[in-house]
């Protein structure tokens, strides 16, 4: 027995309601949505930036004190680009990356992981990847506006 | 992409890692809004927490197949598809790799076991989805354990962040229980 009365769902205050729920709910999906995204890019950042990548880009290497301080103040003077081509290469001194070494000279004598992006580089990461002993030259070549900077450095494994 | 000629062969790895640590924070979150649900923690909100919940658990879900598919395209880890779905086929990292497979199953399924309650029973499903908060703690321990940024200071402080109010709600709901039947209980012997 159905009854012919109308329901009360239909009712003009419900139905209402219910759009300003349905509204709602599709405003909270769509900044969780946003949330999720803007998280997934930060977060992305923050492991380029932040994060270690892995043995694959690595070579273990010590770096000398002279060519340390060759490669601060030549990144001193070579100004922002050579910062940032440090920082794209993303080499990192003793726990610290490549530019803050480059910029502070502390790592001189301490153990120095880099991760290169140029050939010699590649070279450098199967040589110490391979062998026990290696000593290569040129882990990371910055440049910028004429001046050029090579940092030398001692692989160790 | 000077970002993506400098990362190279890393992309996959990068994003990889980057989904990770989304779907902990997602996870954490979804969990904590149900957690807080269900203890009637926050009043008054009910259909908005649900509706948060929901696409807090589907956007964690998004994440964690991101998180594996990605994967897939590492030349490195080069993982096969069996090595990423079903735990302890692959020799890496163990036990914490499938406890990362084991937790990812178990969030995508009993999340997405919501739209099948009517089918299972809204009672046996309520059940069910208390488990949901034991895919999260294995999911915690997995990115802890395994994690390539687990030594990190700022994975710790994102971790803590997410992790730590869900952890002390999740503690709370269940020590709630014990203590309404410890009640019980003195109630009785009184």
């Amino acid at each position: 027995m159905h009854s012919t009365q109308p329901s009360p769902r239909h009712s003009p205050e419900v139905a209402r309601r219910l759009r300003a729920r349905a509204r709602r709910t599709k405003i909270l999906r769509r900044r969780v949505g946003a949330l999720a995204l803007i998280l997934l890019a930060v977060m992305w950042g923050a492991v380029y930036g932040l994060g270690s990548l892995g043995a694959t880009g690595r070579v273990t290497a010590t770096a000398t004190l002279a060519d340390a301080r060759t490669t601060s103040t030549a990144a001193a003077s070579a100004g922002s680009t050579s910062h940032k081509h440090a920082a794209a290469s993303k080499t990192s001194a003793a726990g610290a990356t490549a530019h803050a070494a480059a910029v502070k000279s502390a790592a001189a004598t301490t153990t120095t992981t880099a991760t290169t992006t140029t050939a010699s580089a590649a070279t450098t990461t199967s040589a110490a990847t391979t062998s026990e002993q290696t000593t290569t030259a040129a882990a990371s070549t910055a440049s910028s506006g004429g001046s050029t900077t090579t940092a030398v450095t001692t692989s160790q494994s | 992409m000077t970002v993506l000629a400098t990362t190279g062969s890393h992309v996959f790895w990068i994003t990889s890692r980057a989904a990770g640590i989304v779907a902990l924070i997602l996870t954490s979150a979804s969990v904590g809004v149900g957690l807080s649900m269900s203890g009637r923690l926050v009043k008054g909100r009910g259909p908005d927490l649900r509706v948060t919940h929901e696409a807090l658990a589907i956007a964690a879900i998004a994440a964690i197949a991101l998180h594996a598919l990605a994967l897939l395209g590492d030349s490195y880890f080069h993982p096969g598809v069996a090595d990423l779905l079903i735990p302890f086929v692959r020799d890496y990292k163990e036990p914490y790799m499938a406890l990362g497979i084991i937790a990812g199953w178990g969030f995508i399924l009993l999340g997405l076991s919501f739209y099948l309650r009517q089918r299972i029973g809204v009672k046996r499903w309520k059940v069910m989805h208390r488990f949901t908060a034991l895919a999260w703690v294995l999911g915690v321990i997995h990115s802890l354990g395994e994690g390539s940024d687990a030594g990190r200071t700022w994975f710790l402080v994102i971790t803590a962040i997410a992790v730590i109010p869900t952890l002390v709600l999740l503690c709370a709901r269940l020590a709630r229980p014990r203590a309404r039947d410890a009640q019980v209980g003195l109630a009785g012997r009184a």
